[in-house]
Parts: structure tokens; sequence; C-alpha cells
């Protein structure tokens, strides 16, 4: 039987002993690859699922709420296992995605709020609560616990309050508190058994006072809530007609939350509300919780996430398997005439599969499970087995391009006696070629439009993470075709000049084939994937601070309550302020036609715009403008304004204004000149100051709540999902440049024996040590600033080509935002970049040189 | 219809004209075409080549540059396939072989010896590990190629280098285990190109001489593409290959050398260049049949 190839002892460990070098390079190459394919994934995910549980908060929950009223309450829900029956019946109709976060419930039913009789320096509110868990967590501190008798009909009803909020309002146990014709006597009071108890956060009002605002006019009271019994509930249930408000609350576990499960619950949240307004067990119920909004934003940012970084992490994964074949492929190159030898010695292609193949797996597969295994041990987030595919993938075509090396030598020489130049310039591309080119490019055009034709709705499949792969690939091509070209056309103009080293370099640098040029398109995948990220993230850090002036409208906005000329001159007088312009807010405006109420905000807007330049969307011009919602309602005629306490005033509209700061979204307000409201001191004003302010400062100046724009800002950039957002894409761009050097070190390390041969003739012919290393610069420069300067460009356009899918929105508080020119950094990072290949290739220049006399001694 | 010839009568009248073209000999080529083509230009390497080479003979190839040697080699090689034309060597069909036969061809039928000792050799392998690889991939036992390895490495004088690997060996060292390497398989042909050609004198007389033993002692049929005169004038027939066809041949034998040119199949002549421009022959020529040989005259006016 005829055995393999090489079994004569330690033959084929001498043959991977010459070859050491292309397979340390594939085998560290398989490494990393597999490492960075496990663990970048995962960490992404890992960010995923942070920025969903922060996106749901600690705090967050779910209650399904209903009101009754007096003895309709009291039928209703009669007793302790009435309440608690509720909830076994809401918690069995949470659908699964919720169930699984939720924890234990919390029933509870609260009066509505009763003003307290008396004369307070603020009114005084108080709810009567009868939460069984509230009962279970205080401890008394003075008194005893509230208890009113089942039989009782009369007399006040006993109840307990929190010692702080007793101590704030000067309530002892046994004062009387009458509010809305009940009477509340206090029987204890207590403190938390643990304050830090997350219970307590939703419930601060059984703990201490909580200002509450009456109406709209800003006026305030203090509100607290008294804790009584089920004795207490029965009392004030059958004795009139106050109104309860029955909560059911299953607090979220937020901590337990994953992007996974935040899309599944957003889902299962509407089934839930559906079925809660369908149950017709007691009265009307629904659900309240913040859970909506929440989980459409992180839905929102999610979304962007995924698609931005699917575009990068896609180059990324064609970048690291380009490297990878790349040094597949030279360790192909490197054993062809082994290969040959023994091919034309006899040798079947059975036989020589088991050295070529052997030693690339050899160099691939325990490397990459060793990278496969380091990843997972390192636990950076839950594992992604779609990439633990990838990296087999990547695996089978390196083995393939092995046995694709195997497989030319199927003629054992066959058609290799024609050998011939296949140098870039001089070669013509066979129709063959001619047609896959085409259809690479046709291929990329069709992927974007498919993809634009998708629009927002594209996001996380494949056809994402293939297209700026394909549009590489396909500009690598392009670049492909027309690199000769330029080569070409440089080559008389250097002729014609006097120094030898440019025109040698260049041409040597025509002479490298069709694999010399691979690494060409993998330095271009690699460096649109850099310029994605640099221009996705400048555009994401310029949206963002955008953001933060559309919501301040200033460097600080100092809030609320009326403003005179001394307290604004305080403002002006501060450290750090450089200007500060008062806007007067009078909210219940409405017209003569039209009841409708709307707020004016009394501003001079010339002043304001050289306060705030950067503000977005403020129009020319000092006329009153109207809000869209305002124009709707009363048109843009000529209108008078008024409100009980405010002079009318009489204004023309002369423009319409989408946004002003501090006004909402979608909100009904119109903007007129300040003279025209300046005499209406009664009303809240804002001031837009600017400078570098001290928020403390300026509340002690204003005494009135402050927004700073910094602190805004803060809010935007550092929310989780942008924070898994920079870091992918800082080291997206770190990975993509790191394997982009790689592959230019891979090629000159490769090639560097058989260039120290020919500067070594040229250096017998009189080439200086220095003028070999220009050389060695001229010789990459081409390849080099040709596939750099293509990709960056292509990662520049990106967001543009794939259109709707890199909606930064999200992010941006709704900006659309687009950047076209990379940060400071980026491009300090890809000078250093390019820097640090001219300086591998000088390098390895001097690391293979070889004196005239040792490389030319023998052979030529 | 009645007097069509059957299949035997066709046989028989096959028969009476002579023997087959080739019959007998150990490498045929018929009327020889290759073209190659580069670029969309087509270069016909070889215009209708005959070559006979009987079993157990030395052969020289000499010509110059581009004159198609080498694409002849290449050819009786199994190397590259001719474009039209008839080529067999040890009784293979090279025009019809499949990529089996192939293989068996240049397992045990053919070595080949090439001009660079680099391309002869696996340089990670020892001196005796590269003979015995051929016949590794041949499935010969250990013992048998351990033995023939010893015995080839002995008839070749490069017994006490059977342990150390191509760096370690002088050129013509290398091309002596390349001989080993090309006969160990025991082939009946053995083509050598240029297997001298990167060698001095003395050690490609050296290589030679060990060439010729094989060709004696194991009875080989050579080939060798040579431009060294040295190895020429030592074999026993030199073929001249001009412009794609065999123009020459030079026959040794008895201490005296005498040089024919070759006529082919259809009868064409190939003069010597040197006859051609001392006559100015150009264009056309006269030719007259004499009872004992052919006349060839300059196409010219006589002048009185």
């Amino acid at each position: 039987m005829r055995g393999p190839a090489l079994p004569m002892g330690g033959s084929a460990v001498r043959l991977a002993r010459a070859q050491w070098a292309p397979l340390a390079a594939l085998a560290v190459l398989s490494l990393l690859s597999a490492l960075l394919a496990v663990a970048v994934p995962a960490r992404t995910a890992a960010g995923y699922d942070r920025a969903a549980a922060a996106a749901i908060g600690p705090t967050a929950d779910l209650r399904v709420e209903g009101q009754a009223q007096g003895g309709a309450a009291w039928s209703a829900i009669p007793s302790q296992a009435a309440l608690e029956s509720g909830t076994i019946t809401w918690q069995q109709m949470l659908p699964r995605s919720l169930a699984g976060v939720t924890g234990e419930p919390e029933a509870s039913i609260t009066t509505e709020r009763m003003a307290v009789d008396g004369r307070f320096a603020a009114p005084r509110l108080l709810y009567l609560s009868w939460d069984f868990g509230a009962w279970q967590r205080i401890r008394l501190v003075a008194g005893e616990r509230a208890y009113n008798p089942a039989t009782e009909t009369g007399g006040d009803i006993r109840v307990m309050v929190a010692k702080e909020y007793a101590d704030e309002l000067g309530y002892k146990v046994g004062d009387r508190i009458r509010a809305d014709g009940a009477t509340a006597r206090i029987t204890g009071l207590y403190v938390p058994a643990d304050p830090g108890d997350p219970f307590w956060a939703p419930r601060a009002r059984m703990l201490h006072v909580v200002k509450e605002s009456l109406g709209g006019d800003g006026l305030q009271g203090d509100a607290g809530t008294a804790l009584m019994d089920p004795g207490g509930y029965s009392r004030v249930a059958r004795g009139g007609d106050v109104q309860f408000l029955f909560s059911w609350r299953f607090p979220i576990r937020g901590g337990e939350v994953d992007a996974g499960a935040a899309g599944a619950m957003a889902g299962d949240l509407d089934a839930f509300r559906s079925a809660v307004r369908g149950h017709g067990g007691i009265f009307p119920c629904d659900v309240v919780t913040p859970l909506d909004k929440r989980l459409t934003a992180f839905a929102g940012r999610l979304h962007t996430a995924r698609s931005v970084l699917g575009l990068a992490l896609g180059g990324l994964v064609a970048v690291t398997a380009g490297v990878l074949l790349l040094a597949a492929g030279l360790l192909g190159e490197r054993l062809r005439p082994v290969l040959g030898t023994m091919r034309a010695r006899g040798a079947s292609l059975r036989q020589l599969a088991v050295p070529a193949c052997g030693l690339t797996a050899l160099a691939v597969v325990p490397p990459a499970a060793l990278g496969y295994a380091a990843g997972r041990l390192l636990d950076l987030g839950p594992p992604q087995p779609a990439f633990a595919y990838a990296i087999a993938a990547l695996v089978a075509a390196a083995l393939l391009i092995s046995a694709a090396m195997v497989w030319r030598e199927r003629g054992g020489g066959l058609g290799s006696v024609a050998d011939r130049r296949d140098d870039l310039v001089t070669v013509r591309p066979s129709p063959r070629r001619l047609v896959l080119d085409g259809l690479l490019v046709a291929l990329a055009v069709i992927g974007v439009v498919l993809l634009r034709r998708r629009g927002a709705a594209a996001g996380t499949d494949p056809l994402v993470a293939a297209v700026p792969v394909l549009l590489g690939a396909a500009l690598g091509v392009v670049v492909l075709r027309g690199y000769p070209y330029l080569l070409r056309a440089a080559g008389p103009v250097l002729r014609r000049r006097s120094g030898a080293v440019a025109f040698l370099g260049l041409a040597r640098a025509s002479r490298q084939n069709l694999v010399g040029a691979l690494p060409l398109a993998v330095l271009l995948l690699a460096a649109t994937v850099a310029g994605f990220t640099a221009t996705v993230d400048t555009a994401l850090r310029d949206g963002q601070a955008r953001a933060s002036w559309w919501e301040t409208g200033a460097d600080a906005r100092v809030e609320a309550g009326p403003v005179d000329d001394a307290a604004l001159a305080r403002i002006r007088a501060l450290p750090g302020v450089t200007g500060a312009v008062p806007a007067r807010i009078i909210t219940g405006v409405s017209a003569a036609s039209n009841p409708a109420p709307m707020t004016v905000v009394g501003v001079d807007l010339d002043a304001y715009r050289r306060l705030a330049p950067s503000v977005p969307g403020i129009p020319s011009g000092s006329g009153v403008l109207l809000s869209p919602l305002a124009a709707r309602t009363v048109g843009m005629g000529p209108l008078t304004l008024s409100r009980p306490g405010m002079t009318p005033i009489n204004v023309r509209p002369a423009g319409r204004i989408e946004h002003f700061p501090g006004q909402g979204e979608g909100t009904a307000f119109a903007v007129v000149p300040y003279k025209l409201v300046a005499g209406e001191k009664g009303f809240p004003s804002q001031v837009f100051v600017t400078g570098d302010v001290d928020a403390r400062k300026l509340r002690a100046a204003s005494g009135r709540d402050v927004q700073l724009r910094r602190d805004v800002l803060r809010n935007l950039t550092r929310g989780p999902m942008v924070t898994v957002v920079h870091e992918t894409f800082r080291d997206g761009a770190l990975i993509g440049g790191v394997f982009g050097l790689l592959a230019v070190l891979l090629v000159l390390v490769v090639g560097a024996r058989a260039r120290g041969r020919t500067v070594a003739q040229l250096r017998a012919l009189g080439l200086s040590r220095r003028q070999s290393r220009g050389l060695a610069l001229v010789e990459i420069a081409p390849v080099l600033l040709c596939a750099v300067g293509a990709g960056w460009v292509l990662g520049l356009l990106l967001p543009d080509i794939t259109g709707p899918v890199v909606d930064l929105r999200p992010y941006t508080g709704g900006f659309a935002a687009t950047a076209h020119t990379p940060g400071p950094a980026a491009l300090l990072g890809l000078a250093g970049a390019l820097l640090l290949a001219a300086a591998a290739a000088v390098a390895v220049d001097r690391l293979f040189d070889t004196r005239p006399g040792t490389a030319l001694r023998t052979g030529d | 219809m009645a007097n069509a010839p059957d299949l035997a009568e066709l046989e028989r009248r096959a028969a009476e004209r002579g023997p087959v073209y080739g019959e007998g000999a150990h490498i045929v080529c018929d009327n020889l075409v290759r073209i190659y083509k580069t670029d969309g230009i087509e270069v016909v390497a070889l215009q209708g080549l005959d070559l006979l080479v009987d079993p157990g003979e030395l052969v020289a190839i000499v010509g110059a540059s581009g004159s198609g040697k080498s694409t002849l080699l290449n050819i009786l090689s199994g190397l590259d396939v001719p474009t039209a034309g008839v080529a067999r060597v040890a009784g293979s069909d090279l025009l019809t072989m499949t990529s089996k036969e192939r293989l068996r061809f240049r397992r045990e039928q053919v070595g080949f010896i090439w001009q660079q000792t680099s391309r002869n050799l696996l340089p990670y392998l020892t001196a005796v590990q590269n003979v015995e690889l051929p016949m590794k991939f041949a499935g010969r036992s250990r013992r048998s190629r351990a033995t023939r390895a010893a015995e080839l490495l002995g008839m070749l004088d490069v017994g006490d280098c059977a342990n150390r690997r191509p760096a370690e060996l002088s050129g013509g060292q290398q091309q002596r285990i390349a001989i080993a390497v090309a006969v160990a398989n025991e082939p009946q042909v053995v083509l050598a190109d240029e297997p001298t050609g990167e060698l001095d004198t003395a050690t490609a007389a050296g290589v030679f001489a060990a060439l010729r033993r094989v060709n004696e002692e194991l009875g080989t049929t050579t080939v060798v593409v040579t431009h060294d005169a040295q190895v020429a004038e030592r074999v026993d027939r030199t073929v001249g290959i001009r412009d794609g066809r065999t123009s020459v041949e030079v026959r040794r034998g008895g201490g005296t050398a005498e040089e024919y040119a070759l006529l082919d199949r259809a009868g064409r002549v190939q003069l010597p260049a040197a006859f051609t421009e001392a006559l100015d022959m150009r264009d056309r020529v006269r030719l007259a049949l004499e009872s004992d040989h052919v006349g060839v005259w300059p196409d010219r006016e006589e002048t009185p």
C-alpha cells in the first residue's frame, strides 16, 4: 500500500522547520483571529446587555392600576385575600419575557390626594395607603401600630406616618390630620427598617415630604402618605366617596434584562396591556409603566448600534479573513517549488495534500482552537455562536487555499512551462477576470441598492455586514485595475529624473504580481473600516454636541421663577459668565380666536443668537415666531394673546420656529420680542447664560434650578450604549489598523529574501545603503497610498452610501448627524499607521540586508 | 461494391507498406507541433519535428536559444502537451494519456534531471531521502528503497554524501544525486535538461560520466539537452534543432564523426546556414536528381 508522502522520520518536521516563518505567521494570525472573533462580538453583546439593563433602570416597574370609588371599591376588593387574588391573576397573565424579569409583586391601595385642612406655609397634601409590603418593612420608633377594628364605623382613622415626615411638618403621635372630611389620627411614627431597600424608591412619600405641583402655575404642596391597616381601608371605603387607586406593582429586575429580552419585552408589553384592559373581573384596570418609552428608546439605540457596528464588524471580519488567507496563500506560494518537485517525481495529489494541507492544518487548527478557548476563558460577554462558525469557516478557507495549491499541481507542471511574468503593469486581464470583476462591482451596487431600499428597517442582518465588504472588494478591484495605469503614467516622469531610487522603486512596485497586490485589497478594507468608524464617531460627537445646545440653549439655562433685573445683574457678575439673556415664559396664554393654551416665550432673539450661535434651528429675524402646533391652532394672521394677569399683546406672526430650548417637542408656543412682555414680572423666566459657569454659584446667584449644557452632553455621551459604540469603534479601528499593518509586514517579510537578493545586485551596481532604504519606501508607497487613500475615502462616504442604515438620531436627541470629516485623532491615527508601515518597510530592509558578496555567491 | 476491400485486406496492404514509422524506437516524435499563445500572439516553438531514439541510446540535443529544445524535452517528460503530431515515450502516447497514466508515466517510465540543482532536490531532505522519495511515491518497501538508494549513491560515487542535505553538497554532488533520484524507480528513459549548465568544466565532465555510466549500466535511454560542446561530443548521436525542427545529426563511432542533414517524412531537408550563406542561396533553389545523389543549386541566371 502506498503511504503518505512524508512519513520518513522527521522529514515533515524538517519541512515545517524550513517554512517556519510563514507557518508561524499563519499560526499567530489564526490565534489572533479566533480570539478576536470570540472576544469582540461577546464584548459588544455584553455591552448591549449592560445598555439594556441601564436603559430599563434599577427602579423600573410594571404596575397594573385601577381606580374605584367608595362602596364600589369595597365590593370589588373587600379584603387582603381579594387584593392578593388580583396579584395572582395579573401574575398569571404576565407574558414569559416579563414574568422572567419581574420581582415579588407588591399590591397596595391608596386614596386620592386629599388636601389637609389648615393654614400652612405651603399647602399640605395627604394620601392614605394600605400597603402590606410597607407595613412589613418599617420599624416603629414612637407610639403604636395603627389598628382600626373592623367593627368600628365612626371616629378617627388610625394611621402611622414616617418620623422624618412628622418632624418636617411638626406632627407627633396623637395628632389629628383633617383632610377632605376625613380625620386621621397618628398612632405611631416609623422609620424604614432598611432605608436602602429599593422597595422605598417609588414610595418616597411614605418616608418624607415630597413637593407636588398643584396646577400649572408652579404652585407646590407638601405631600405625604400615611399608612393604615385593612380596617382603616374598610372604614374609608365604606364611609364615603373617596377615590382609591389600586396598584399591583411588579418591580423589574433591571439587571436581569439583556438586549434580547428587551426586544421581546416590548412586544409582550402590548399584549399584556391588551389582556389587562380586556379582563373583566373587577373594575377597569390598565398597565402603567415607564418601560414602553425606555424600551422604545433602547430599541432605537440598539438598532442603530447593531447597524453601524454590523457595518464596521463586517469589514473587520473581512480584513481578518483577508490577512489570514493572505498568509495561507503565501505559505502555499512558498511550498510551491517543493510540491512541484514532488509532483514531478511521481507524487499523487493525495500524496501532495498530506504535507501541504497537513502543514496548513497544523498552523491553523490548533491555534484557532486555542484562540477560541482563550476567547471563551476571557469571558467578556455572552458567547456568539455565529462567530464560532465564522472561525470554522476561516479555518476551512485556509485549508481550501492549500488544497487549491495542491490542485494547481495536478498537471505536474503542465502549463507552467509557459511561465511568463504576470506583472501588474504588463499583464493583460483575462476575460474571466473581467467578468468576475464586473460581477463583484454589480453585486456591490445591488447590495447598496437593496440596503437603501429597505431603509431604516435594515439593521442586523448579514446584508448590512456584507455591503461594506462588497463595496471594499469592488473598490479594490477597481483600484487594482486603475493602479497599473497610475504606475505606468508615473514611470516616464520618474525615468526623466536624475535619481535612480524613485525609478527603481516604481519599477519594482510594478513588478508585483496579483498575489503581491492582494494586500492592497486587505489594506483597503482596513482603511475603509478605520475611515468609517472615524467619520461615524465624529458625526456622533458632533450630533451630541448639537443636541446639547438644542436642549439647553446656552452653556447654562436658569429655570423658572420671576427673575428681576437685580438677579440678572448678579448672574452677569459671576466669574466665568460671559453673557446672559433672559426669556419670559408665560404659560396658559390663548388667542382671542382660539382658547387652546399656548406658551409665550419673550426673548430678544438677536441678543440670544449672539449669545449662543451654536444653537441650531433658531431662525433669523426678530419678529413673532410660532411653533408648528401654535401656527396650526391660531393661524398666521394677526392675533391677540392674553391670559389672566397678563396685559394682552397684539402680534403679527412673522414666521415659524420648530424648536426653542426649554419648550417641549410638538408643543404650542410663540416666541415674541422680549420687550413685549418685559413688564410681566409675575411670570417665570429663563436665563440663558454663556461662559464657563459653576452651577453652584449660578444657583446661589439666582436661587433657581440650573441646567448645564455640559451635564446634558455628559448624559448623552456617557449613555451605556454610546459607550459600547465608541468602544467597539475604537477597538474596530485599532484591530483593522493592526491587521492592515500585519498584512504589510507579512508581505514584506515573505518577500524579503528575494528582495534582499535584488537589492544586493543593485548594491553591487553602486546603490548605497541609504538609497536601499529609500527604495524600500518607494516600493511600498504606491500600494500603501492607493489602498489606504481609496479605503479611507470609501469609509468616509459609507454612511452616505448606506443612507438610512446609519441613523444616529437615537443617540443625538433626534438630530440627523452627518460628518464627512474625521476627527483629528483619527487623522493622527491614520498618519501613524502609514508611518508605522513605512518604518516596517525600512526595518525589514535593514533586517534582511545582505552583503552583495553573500547574496550573489551561488546560483547567479 | 463487391470489390471493396475488407478489414483483413486493408491490414495486409498496410503491412506490405513496410514497418510503421518509429517501430522499435523508444522515443518517437512524428511531425510534432507546439504553439504557445502569449498575450494573443502565437509562438510556434516546434514546427513539425521528427525524432527517433532507440532503446539504450544516449542522445544529445543541441540548438540555439529559442530553437525549441527545452520545449521538446518538456513534451517528452509529460510536463507539456504538444499541439499536434505524435509523441511516444517508452510506448506511452503523450497526447492521449489520462492524468492517472501521466502519473504512472512520471513515476515509473521517465526520470528527469533539471539544470537548476535546487529544482532537482528537496532542500530539507538528505541525499538518501531525496533518492528514496520517488520510490516512496511509487509505494516500494522500505527495505528495497534503502537498498536501491545505497546502491545508486554508491554507483554514482556519492555514497559518502548520503546523509547530507543539498545545501551541504557541491553542485556536482547535487547533480549526481539528482541522477540517482531520476533513475530511482528504474525508468526506461532519462531526460536531462542542461544537467551541467551550472557546473565548471571538470565537474561537468564528472556529472556527464555519471550519466553515461547510468546509461551503460542500467540500459536507460537518455536524452540530454545541452549547450555544452564537450557533452555533445561525448555522445554517440547529437541531434541539432533549428527553428523548431531537427536539422542536423552527428553520428560518432570508431573515432570519427560524420554530420548528416536530416530528411523528414515529408522529404524536407534543412541546409546548414553556412552552406546557404556561402552560395548566397535565398528563396528558391534548383534541384536535380542524379543517379546517386540530389544536386542543389542557387536560383541564379547563368551569366555568359
